[in-house]
Parts: structure tokens; sequence; C-alpha cells
């Protein structure tokens, strides 16, 4: 080991080095000068030395030394004990260099105790409050886990160790997986994200998850954990055990069967053989006693199913399915992802809306349909179509060939679903859901499963005012100007493809600068809405937008501030409506934003417009507005916070009108503008305003 | 001669009254208490009118209904189903397949005898 090297060794050498070359020198001299010279040359050299061996004494002493330990005092206070004490000798001429350093470990030593002062208190606290946290997740039943994206567990209570399997195998930095079904779980998890994109923090409905290999059935929450940039970074899972809940939801189930259809039977044999009795006064006897044994026999049996209803009542709890409000568009994306590698084909049509269901049993049970259909059909293209009839939604699954018989669908449905359910079979999901499916023909060489489903009546929807009745505009250029031609004009009504738009402006003047501040729309192919094929922008209008249209519309200045000018936003609609009819609502004033912005872009094809259809074909009615069309046809589109709301009304509104127009023998594009266009020119004539927009827009 | 009917149901003590009726009025009425049964004597000698329980073994009331509808010489065919579940869904479901009426369980024989002789024109 190389040896240290300190200032006094190599001043010391150094003086040393140097007394010995002075001494030499002297030497030297007294040679030269000869033997006169040695005493003299002695005596002074002698006195030479000596003072020179005591100023480097005087050196080494008070200057090579005192640096030394100073250098090896700051080692110690520097690494091991910064209360060590400088230990200098009283006189040095190290000056100051002595007091700067004692000061440094002055405020070293200050600061590293108020540093373990400021460590010991943090470390006080983060112990109390974990043992706060503790002792909360210690005293709730609910088990608690929370984890990761990556599904590892990174806290979690004793009841939910319990809950899961016990603490020998569940525990922190495992996968969740192997106690929770994971199905459950990341259906949950993609739903929350979803609400979380739609800007809904609140933690989401409870879900039915297995756990423990299927033994137990859970009902769990979940909610996910945001970092400080907002972006999720993992999720907590609260649970509790549905045996009794489940238990008690079954016993009510069978009850109500028991109290309904269970004594349906039964009154019915009694009421016919009553009435069989009572009717005919003359029956011979055998026969009269064999109708009497039947109403004694079905008298004794509807006593004791009444007694068991009132037993099981008295001894039924609370509790309720976990049944959520469901968006089919949501629920028909979670089932795309999960077709995803399958050979099969799912085109969303109809309105979307709001269902009440179960989530994740529906969708165990839609896939399970899809596949067995595909199988026993052969068929790899599927629309799954969503209708309305009063408080019920239909979910139907159209395909290309025969209906499925009633009993091949009946042997669908009582096997068990996989994917975390437990035991339940489809059947069970429909019953739990009061609902049925059946197969049926849909049109000619089509045919169609259907399952209906409860509608929620009031989806959580933002509310908006119904927009006020917009000025008609009438521009006959604009109406006449796509003549149908060719390849739109002899094809019937309901094979055309059509784009249905709509525009939402800073006000109703596109002649005094008003703009643009988004477009939606929607294509129609076949007579079908095809609710996946949306157009959504949102467009900059380049001037404020006044808080009369906020109202409305709910677009303000702060959600368009970064987005494009509608210019930009344009050629993107142009190609979504190529080869397509565009379908409007008094379509001259969306007509007239489309074709002001220029660009080069012409939009040439031919206009439907809904408010001088309805016109044309209800001349009775005097309001043809959307909403008061929608509310005469039946129809609704919950969702009146969607962009695409307005766009999916006059979708709706166009194809119950082109029936319509079937019916009065107008089936090809040519019939219907001619028939639009001279109720166009009476109702201008009549509001005395002929080609107002034309010319105000122009 | 008179109409034809075909009671399937499997609940014997309902069959008793509904055929004793049914004969007092003047049909021809026989019985079975399954879906087989029912479809095997309807391909035997195909009845003016099936009244049908949704219940029943076997291939259940639907089916027996879809597998009637399916059939082009059993076109005119009359199908009363009855049943004990009496949900609009399952209404809809057993008119969707195809039946002319759907009769929830209890029901007035009278009336359902009534119903009978006007859908079979008697």
């Amino acid at each position: 080991m190389a040896r240290e090297r300190t200032v006094s060794g190599i001043l010391g050498a150094l003086l040393i080095g140097f007394a010995l070359l002075l001494a030499a020198g002297l030497v030297a001299l007294a040679v030269m000068l000869g033997e006169a010279a040695t005493r003299p040359v002695a005596i002074v050299g002698g006195a030479l030395v000596a003072a020179f061996l005591a100023l480097a004494g005087l050196i080494l002493h008070r200057l090579a030394w005192p640096l030394d330990r100073l250098a090896l005092d700051a080692g110690i206070i520097a690494r091991e004990n910064p209360g060590h004490r400088l230990g200098l000798v009283t006189r040095h001429w190290l000056g100051r260099i002595a007091e700067g350093i004692e000061a440094m470990r002055g405020r070293l030593t200050s600061a590293e105790s108020h540093g373990t002062r400021a460590l010991a208190e943090a470390q006080n606290q983060g112990a109390e409050q974990k043992r706060w946290l503790e002792a909360i997740l210690l005293d709730l039943t609910e088990g608690i886990v929370v984890c990761n994206l990556q599904h590892q567990v990174l806290l979690y209570n004793q009841a939910a160790a319990d809950l899961l399997g016990g603490t020998q195998s569940f525990g922190l930095g495992r996968s969740l997986f192997p106690f929770l079904a994971r199905e459950p779980v990341l259906h949950a998890l993609e739903r929350q994200m979803q609400r979380l994109e739609s800007g809904w923090a609140a933690p989401g409905p409870r879900f039915m998850c297995g756990a423990g290999g299927g033994e137990r059935l859970l009902g769990a929450r979940l909610g996910v954990v945001l970092d400080a940039k907002s972006a999720p970074n993992g999720y907590v899972l609260s649970f509790t055990e549905l045996g009794e809940e489940e238990t008690a939801l079954a016993k009510r189930d069978d009850l109500l069967e028991l109290a309904t259809q269970g004594m349906r039977a039964p009154v019915a044999n009694l009421r016919a053989a009553a009435e069989t009795l009572s009717h005919n006064p003359d029956l011979p006897d055998a026969q009269r006693a064999a109708f009497q044994k039947v109403v004694l026999d079905e008298s004794m049996a509807l006593s004791n199913q009444l007694e068991a209803l009132a037993r099981g009542y008295r001894e039924l709890g609370g509790g309720r399915w976990m049944m959520a409000e469901i968006h089919t568009n949501d629920l028909i994306a979670s089932l795309n992802r999960r077709l995803m590698g399958a050979p099969l084909q799912l085109t969303a049509t109809g309105l979307p809306d709001w269902l009440y269901g179960d989530s994740l049993s529906l969708l165990v049970l839609l896939e399970l349909l899809l596949r067995q259909l595909h199988s026993a059909t052969g068929a790899e293209a599927f629309d799954i179509a969503v209708s309305r009839s009063e408080n019920r939604i239909y979910l139907d699954l159209i395909w290309r060939g025969e209906p499925i018989p009633a009993q091949q669908l009946g042997s669908w449905l009582n096997r068990s679903l996989i994917g975390g359910l437990g035991p339940l079979t489809g059947q069970a999901v429909l019953h739990r859901h009061g609902s049925d499916a059946w197969s049926q023909p849909a049109g000619p060489g089509m045919a169609r499963l259907r399952i209906p489903l409860a509608s929620a009546q009031a989806g959580p929807s933002r509310e908006r005012p119904l927009r006020p009745q917009r000025p008609e505009f009438y521009d006959f250029d604009l109406l006449r100007h796509p003549v149908p031609t060719g390849r739109f004009a002899e094809r019937p009504l309901k094979q055309l493809t059509y784009v249905a738009f709509d525009l939402e402006t800073t006000g109703l003047k596109p002649a005094d600068g008003d703009e643009v501040v988004s477009i939606a729309g929607v294509r129609i192919v076949n007579g079908r809405i095809l609710t996946t094929e949306t157009f959504e922008r949102l467009v900059n209008p380049g001037r404020p937008i006044p808080e009369t249209s906020i109202r409305f519309h709910g677009i303000t200045d702060e959600m368009v501030r970064d987005k494009p000018p509608f210019a930009m936003v344009l050629p993107a609609f142009h190609r979504f409506a190529a080869d397509a009819v565009l379908v409007a609502h008094n379509a001259a004033f969306d007509i007239t934003f489309l074709n002001r912005a220029g660009g080069g872009l012409s939009f040439d094809q031919p206009v439907v417009d809904t408010l001088l259809l309805s016109a044309h074909l209800y001349p009775a009615e005097a309001d043809h507005s959307l909403d008061a069309i929608a509310a005469r046809l039946g129809l609704d589109v919950v969702d009146r916070h969607s962009a695409v709301h307005d766009s999916l009304l006059t979708a709706a509104i166009l194809l119950r009108l082109l029936d319509r127009c079937e019916e009065l023998g107008i089936t090809r594009l040519g019939q219907l503008i001619a028939a639009t266009d001279m109720v166009g020119r009476l109702r201008a004539h009549q509001h005395g305003f002929e080609r107002h927009a034309a010319g105000s827009a122009s | 001669m008179s109409a034809s009917i075909l009671v399937a149901d499997d609940e014997p003590n309902i069959v008793l009254s509904l055929e004793f009726l049914l004969k007092q009025a003047g049909f021809r009425v026989r019985t079975v208490s399954d879906g087989e049964a029912a479809l095997a004597a309807i391909a035997q000698e195909p009845p003016d009118l099936v009244l049908l329980d949704v219940m029943i073994p076997g291939r259940d009331g639907y089916a027996v209904c879809q597998e009637i509808r399916g059939n082009p010489a059993w076109r005119g065919m009359r199908i009363i189903m009855l049943t004990a579940k009496g949900g609009e869904i399952q209404r809809e479901k057993g008119l969707s397949l195809g039946a002319d009426e759907y009769v929830t369980k209890p029901f007035s024989t009278r009336e359902l005898v009534e119903r009978i002789r006007r859908m079979l024109g008697s």
C-alpha cells in the first residue's frame, strides 16, 4: 500500500535536502579557500546551518504539522464524526483556514442534527400514518387490494387475504390473478378507463368476480389510481363475498317464480276443474269424482305453495343484482375486442342507447352466441343492431342465412359460461336480466337472434337544452345542383350510401361572419346506421363563441383553442362523405358553410334535406324541427351530450322517412329530390324569403 | 267432419279439463305430454289447431312452434301457446316464433273454448 503523503513529510524532505546542499556548499567553499579559511567558514557555516535547522523546525511545527492535523481532522469530520473537534496546537500559522474549517464543522453538525430530527419526525409521521392505514384496513370487512397496471399487488388488507385464500399464498409483489378471476377485473378496468376518458372519475359500478378458483363469488368495485400527471398507474379493488347476498337473491328469484309461474299451473288446473263442474251439473258420477279429486289435490298443492312463499319472504334479506347503465357502444366495442383474432366481422348498426344490465355477463353471453352462430351457420359477417321499443332495448345479432332452431339455441344457453362468472349459464344470465332469446327471420335471406333488455331510461347524460329552431334556408342551386347522376339516380333509395351530418356554429348567420365550431356525421349503408362509422371534429372558428350558442352545443372557446380551422378539417370530411348522398336537416344552412370554406373542395353529391322531406310526406304537420319529427316518429337518441347526436337522429329520421317514401311509390333519388325541391319552393314562397340564405351568404 | 285439436301439455289435471270441454264443444281431441310426441302426432295427422304448453318436456313449446312454422305443409295450422310464464318478453318470443295466440295460465276455460271456436270458424 502506498504511504500517504503528508505536508510535513514533503516539506521535511525538502528542508533536509536543502540543509545537505548547504553543508556540501560550505565544505566545498572551505576546500577552495584553503586551510586558513577552514576555521571561519566552519564557524559561519555552523551558524548558518544551525539557523536553517531552527527555521525548518519552526516551519514544520507551525505549518506542516498543523496542516496534516487539519487534513486528518477534516477527514474525520467529513466521513466519521461531524462533532469531532480540531486537535490543533495552540500556535500555528494556519490563520483563518482553521477558523473556516471550524465554522464549517459547526454548520455541518447543526445541519446533520436538523436532518436527523426531521427524518425522525418524518419517520414518526409515516409510522403513524401507516398505523392509521393499518387500523382502517384492518377494521374494514371489505377486502382492499391496490395493484399497479401489471396487476402486481402493492398493498392489501387482512380481509383481502382471507377472501383470496390466506396470507400464505397471497402477498405483496405477486400477481393478483391466480387469486381473482382475470376477466372481470380486466373488464372493469377497461370500463373504468373508458369512463375516465369520458370525464367521469367516480368509481365504477359493482361487478361480480370469481375468487379462489371459482369457489367464491365476490362483489367488487374498482377505482383507477392516477399519478401526479393524471395518468393511470394502478387501481384499487374493494370487494366483499357475495355468498349471502347471492343466496338471498337466488331465493328471491325462486320465490318470485313460485309466486307467479309456480302458481299459475295449479290455479289453472283448479279453475278448469271448477268451471267444468259448475257448468256441467249433470256430469256422470265417475267424471264428477275425477274433477272433484282435481279440485282437492290442486287446493292442497296451492296451500302448500302459499305457505312456502310466506316462509320464504320472512327469511329473505335485502339485496339487488349488480346492474348498471351500459352504453351499447361501449358494450359493442368491448365485444369487438374480445372477438379480435376470431374470423368474425361485427358491424354495429342502429341508434346507440343505454341499457340496464350486468356488463360482463352480457358480454360473455354475446360472445358465446356469436361464436356458436358462426360455427353453426358458417356466417362470418354479423350486424349487431340496437333498437328501442318503449322501455325495452333490443340487441339483434343479424346474419345472412336461416334462423336458429329454438332447441339448438336452448342447448347453447344451457352451457356454463366461461370468464370468471362461476357456474352461470347463458339462460341464467338472460333470466337475471328478465330476458329471453330467440331467433327469427329478419327480411329476405336474413335471420336474427334477438335479446330484449331493459332500457336505462335516464342514462348518465348531460342534458342540454333543445337547439332553437334555425331559420329555414332555401337555396335551390344548392339543393338542385347535385342532380342525381347515373350512379345515384336509379338505385333504390334504401341501397344508397348516405352520410347524415350536422354542424354546430357560432351563430345562425353565416353572412354576418358566423363560423363552424364542430362537424359530425354518420354513414348509412344498406338501410343500416353504422354506429361506429362516425366523424366528429371540433373546429376553431377564429372568433369568440357567444354564450348564447354555448348554451345549446356546449362547445366553449377553451375546447376549440388548439383545434384546427374548418378549412383544415374539411378535407377529412370530404373523404368521409365521398360517394355518399349527403343528408342534413335544413340542409341549405349546413351546405352553405361547407361550400363557403372553399379550399378547392366541392361537395357535388346530391343532398337530401330531412326537413323538406318531412314537410313533403306529412303536409298536415306544422312543426318539422328535428325534435318534433323525432317525437312524431317515436325516435330518441338518448346521448344528448354526444357530438354525433343530431347526425344520428337525422339518420334515424331519414330511414323512417324512406320507409314512408316507399309506401308512396317514391323509390328513386331523382323522384325524392324533385319532390323536396317542390316543397322547398312552396315553403320559401309562403315564408316570403326565397333565396334568403343564398342571398345573405354570398 | 269436426275440427281436430291437439293438446300438448304435461299437466294431467289441465289436460283432463281441456279434453273434456273441447270434446263437449264438438272438437276431435288428441292429447300428448311432450314435444317429440306432439310433433309425431302432428306428422301422423295434422290437426287444425295445437294447444301448446311452453314448458313441456323434451322439445319445449317454442321449439315445437318453430318446427310447425318451418314446415310449409302445416302453414294453415293454428297455434295457441299456453304458459305459466307470464312475462311480456316470453309473450313476444311466442308470437315472434309464429304462435297465433299466447294465453297465460290461469285462464277461463270458457273463454279459451270460445276463442278456439272463433279461430276455427265453427
